[in-house]
């Protein structure tokens, strides 16, 4: 289910004197099961960009076309467009208000008028999906931890069973184990069920370990759309908009410099440790 | 070294003596150094915020004491006179920051300890040039980033003089830059201006800066030392659900592949020294 962007500008209070425009020009093209990782600084407008994927944004001047669907037409069902593009907000807390985790999840659903087995079912299978234990589905949802708020925030939207996924930030303030439960949920959905993920993180590790595709903002303008491995090599212009390379990547690249002979670009802890070992046995280094 | 802050034998149950207790601290007994930087980790849930709360009279212990400066926080009398001493920062700025221009909102603090104006307006010039922030004093809090917001609130802090600035996960919902730049104005604060900072945080790349470092588990104080000290522990370190510095990984690696290296790396200018000597 591809999504097209065509010149799309945005402005928040529009028609106001305090009119202020966040989004200039975007085109852009999505495909079906792609993974792309969307960074920016913040306040650049990459979260703005995404509620227009889902219709919480509709544009005035420019188009968004879901699946071959329009947002900005008024026979466009957008409460489709919203089950076919799930959106998984940072704050679980905004996204959570049913007592119990069933009960969240089965919001979608029901609102689906789906008949009571179905509902159920697709509670069942979604919960399965993020690996929230059957135990749970009673559970308070005060009771739950923040890694456990997050997986019942992404089942509720899997309930629906959309095509696309629009993750924003939502491994903030996660300690590791749970960032890392949540990254393998997602990393799954894409490559068993071929979901398109459109991934929003402040983390470059995280960015860089799952993204194929990268899509860079700043000041609301799309500055870089490539491959991964070719955004995190224009590490100057990220840096000068207030964005990092990958901790690995780092490491890799003060160790060129003091010398060794490794490449350029790797992206995770794997890569890098073959490549040094490498370095290493042609350099014939006693163990 | 002189203690800023101890807690002896320190238990905190939420809801106590009702049916639904849960006890979020359990007998937990550290302390803060005078001029130290100290990382204060663990899981989600694990107790982190609850004991930081109880630095400065936020919270009050339910069985056991806390004393900051020797000064008991059970004791309302010295309330007042802890906050002076001991500031804290959250994770959310927005929950923090209260007025519409950078500048008042930095005068807050020190505008409610009853201070001369002059001196509040010195302090406040003060804790913004501290923080690099002089740019931004006539900006309305909303129209800073993320990161600037939370520099902000601790120039709000700051400007109360405290000895120790808590930071409650301070870079949780920072871009990178944001999170460089708050980092750095911590271990600033501390080399330069002498104030003890404790940090609450999950990235591993933000403890090992830190002096010493205290892992919460379960209500629990599981394991303390150094963060070199810490990182050793390998299985300790897994159980409580904690990562290891990026070094830390390649290090392992390249000792279980049979090469000669140190199981005390945890910083890159480690890492790069240590292979540099197989060379």
């Amino acid at each position: 289910m591809p999504i097209e962007v065509i010149n799309l500008n945005h402005s928040y209070k529009e028609g106001t004197p305090f009119k202020q425009q966040v989004l200039f020009d975007i085109n852009l093209s999505i495909d079906d099961g792609e993974f792309i990782g969307i960074i920016g600084p913040t306040r650049s407008g990459k979260t703005t960009l995404a509620q227009h994927f889902n219709a919480l944004h509709i544009p005035r001047r420019g188009k968004v076309i879901v699946d071959g669907l329009d947002t900005a037409d008024k026979q466009t069902d957008l409460v489709s467009i919203r089950h076919r593009v799930g959106y998984v907000f940072q704050n679980p807390d905004y996204q959570l208000f049913a007592p119990t985790v069933s009960e969240d999840i089965a919001f979608g659903p029901t609102n689906q008028n789906l008949p009571g087995n179905e509902i159920k079912e697709r509670v069942q299978e979604a919960m399965t999906q993020v690996g929230l234990d059957k135990t749970l589905s009673t559970r308070d949802i005060f009771a739950l931890s923040g890694g456990q708020k997050r997986r019942t925030a992404i089942a509720g939207v899997l309930a629906c069973r959309p095509k696309v996924l629009v993750l924003d930030d939502v491994t903030a303030g996660l300690d590791p184990r749970g960032r890392e439960e949540i990254m393998s949920v997602i990393h799954e959905l894409h490559r068993k069920q071929r979901i398109t993920i459109l991934f929003i993180s402040n983390s470059m590790d995280e960015v860089a370990s799952l993204a194929e595709r990268i899509i860079v903002v700043d000041r609301g303008k799309i500055i870089m759309d490539d491959a991964t491995r070719k955004v995190f090599a224009r590490f100057e212009e990220l840096r000068s908009i207030g964005l990092e390379l990958p901790e690995i990547t780092v490491l890799m690249d003060k160790l060129r410099s003091a010398g060794f002979d490794l490449p350029a670009g790797i992206l995770n802890v794997n890569e890098a440790l073959s490549s040094i070992i490498a370095a290493l046995r042609k350099m014939e280094v006693r163990k | 070294m002189k203690k800023i802050i101890e807690t002896i034998g320190l238990s905190y149950c939420y809801r106590a003596g009702t049916s639904e207790e849960v006890k979020a601290l359990q007998d937990v007994n550290m302390s803060v150094a005078k001029g130290e930087i100290l990382a204060i980790t663990g899981q989600n849930g694990s107790g982190k915020s609850t004991l930081a709360r109880h630095f400065n009279g936020l919270l009050t212990p339910t069985a056991g004491d806390v004393l900051v400066n020797d000064f008991s926080t059970a004791e309302k009398k010295n309330i007042k006179e802890i906050r002076k001493m001991v500031g804290m920062v959250f994770q959310n700025p927005d929950n923090q920051l209260i007025s519409s221009i950078v500048e008042e909102d930095v005068a807050f603090g020190p505008e409610n300890l009853g201070l001369p104006q002059n001196e509040i307006k010195e302090r406040v010039d003060w804790a913004l040039c501290t923080l690099n922030l002089e740019h931004l004093r006539r900006e309305p809090p909303h129209n800073l980033s993320a990161g600037e917001k939370q520099q902000v609130a601790i120039a709000g802090v700051l400007a109360m003089k405290p000895q120790c600035i808590v930071l409650d996960e301070p870079t949780a919902h920072l871009d990178p830059r944001g999170r460089r730049e708050v980092l750095e104005s911590a271990i600033r604060l501390n080399r330069e201006e002498g104030i003890t900072i404790v940090l609450l945080t999950h990235f591993m790349n933000e403890v090992i800066h830190c002096d010493r470092m205290v892992v919460m588990d379960n209500g629990r104080v599981e394991m303390q030392g150094t963060p070199h000290k810490i990182f050793r522990q390998r299985e300790g370190v897994t159980k409580m659900g904690l990562d290891f510095p990026v070094s830390a990984q390649v290090a392992a690696g390249l000792r279980r592949e049979g090469f000669s290296i140190s199981p005390d790396i945890i910083h890159t200018e480690e890492l790069i020294d240590n292979l540099c000597q197989l060379k």
